[in-house]
């Protein structure tokens, strides 16, 4: 169904109810999440009759951006859709997609990368791009009182010019939910930025194309947490910064 | 505030409660599932005189993921008592395997191993916008020889209406593509460990 009358209709209707439609998508890794949704409303829109409209401005967007699906390539983001002046329907999107080089050189039939410790600080070689280090939060706030039902994600990069980004999710796995605090978000946040500086010497020497230094943990019910150190070269990286895409009479990119 | 069940969003605290109960869970090991001082008063204060949640509730409830995670709360048993699932046969096959005792001398296991098919009714208007027509379904129940854990295993409508247990758990099995007839599950097994 193309449904674009309906969703011309349904978007005139949220704006005159002060909705706005968001959208947000997570793809790559054998799967394309992507979906759009109203605010205020996102708690109750799937079980309303408007619930095929959303779901097909989510299918527009997985055609409209080429979203990955299987492969090396990811893309993440998040936007909002909008009527333009002639009822076409946009989407201003900030996004970053990226696609790794291949871990494997297949002509010289090597491996591109190795995995080792990072001891005290110190890589156990000088060849390695991943690494892990360890760090013991030895007042990890409340958290740790719930690790039996929740996980907590610690998340950052730095690009090559040293931009730091850190991010921190607790996702419930049963029971309640409990919301991070500020002070607790801006507590693993400060540790995250720490490890990033601390591990900057290893972006020296490289090259232009490298993705930046990553790093990703999860804490665990010792207060520990494992973070793995990557410093993967990007293929590909587009970095969209509200850029705005049509979303009316998208056409099947595969077809 | 919402409450999960394996990462699943549950919006009502009555009924995430409600499926602790169905789970068995004691009052002591619900609480430990809730953080914020208010869920502890309500579950301390109403959680032991809480209906536990029925299976047939939960097979009304039309998000797929909610279904799936309150269906996994339940003790299988318990489902197929509440949905009134019948048993269309049962087999039992004497096993024998060979193991090997602490000194690695190898030695003749014999253990019987049974099989039980049921069916059950799923009628559309009592699962209103999830089921679109009445069926029945089809599952056979086995236990794992070694870690005695139970299996219940879906089969089509076609394999279940032979009411051969035997023949509906050779089924789910496959050698190059195909379902195992019941001749060659028997001839088989005596290859599993």
């Amino acid at each position: 169904m193309n449904y674009e009358a309906e969703i011309v209709k349904l978007l005139k209707k949220n704006a005159s109810m002060s909705i706005r439609v968001f959208a947000e998508w997570d793809a790559g890794g054998d799967s394309t999440p992507c979906r759009a949704y109203p605010n205020p409303g996102e708690e109750d829109y799937w079980k309303s009759e408007d619930r095929p409209y959303y779901e097909e401005l989510g299918d527009r967007i997985v055609d409209a951006l080429r979203l990955p699906n299987a492969g090396e390539r990811y893309h993440a983001g998040r936007g909002e859709i909008f009527l333009g002046k002639k009822n076409e329907i946009f989407l201003r999107f900030t996004s970053r997609e990226y696609e790794f080089a291949s871990d494997f050189d297949i002509e010289d039939n090597r491996l591109l990368r190795w995995e080792n410790t990072y001891h005290s600080g110190r890589p156990v070689t000088n060849r390695e791009s991943q690494f892990t280090r360890t760090h013991v939060f030895e007042k990890p706030f409340d958290i740790g009182n719930i690790l039996h039902r929740a996980e907590l994600q610690l998340t950052g990069e730095m690009d090559l010019a040293g931009n730091k980004q850190a991010n921190v999710i607790l996702r419930m796995i049963n029971g309640d939910e409990v919301v991070l605090s500020q002070e607790a978000e801006a507590f693993y946040k400060k540790k995250i930025l720490e490890v990033l500086a601390e591990s900057e010497s290893l972006l020296r020497g490289r090259k232009k194309d490298s993705g930046g230094l990553f790093i990703s943990g999860e804490l665990e019910a010792d207060g520990s947490v494992h973070f793995l150190l990557d410093t993967r070269a990007y293929d590909v990286l587009n970095l969209h910064s509200a850029d705005i895409v049509s979303l009316s009479n998208i056409k099947d990119p595969w077809s | 505030m919402n409450f999960y069940v394996n990462r699943v969003r549950f919006e009502k605290r009555k009924t995430y409660a409600r499926l602790l109960r169905a789970q068995g869970l004691a009052l002591a090991d619900a609480l430990k599932l809730f953080h914020h001082p208010e869920n502890r008063a309500y579950i301390e204060e109403h959680y032991e005189n809480l209906s536990p949640y029925t299976v047939r509730e939960a097979l009304k409830l039309k998000n797929a993921e909610q279904r799936m995670a309150a269906l996994t709360l339940l003790d299988m048993e318990t489902v197929i008592r509440e949905v009134g699932a019948v048993k269309l046969d049962k087999q039992v096959l004497e096993k024998k395997q060979i193991r090997w005792d602490e000194n690695g001398e190898p030695y003749h296991h014999v253990f019987r191993d049974s099989y039980e098919l049921f069916t059950m009714k799923i009628k559309k208007k009592e699962t209103p916008g999830v089921w679109d027509f009445d069926t029945d379904v089809y599952f056979v129940k086995c236990v794992c020889p070694s870690t005695d854990r139970k299996y219940y295993l879906y089969v089509p409508p076609h394999v279940g209406e032979e009411k051969d247990a035997l023949g509906a758990v050779a089924w789910t099995m496959r050698f190059n593509g195909n379902p195992l007839s019941k001749e060659e599950y028997v001839r088989f097994m005596y290859s599993e460990t």
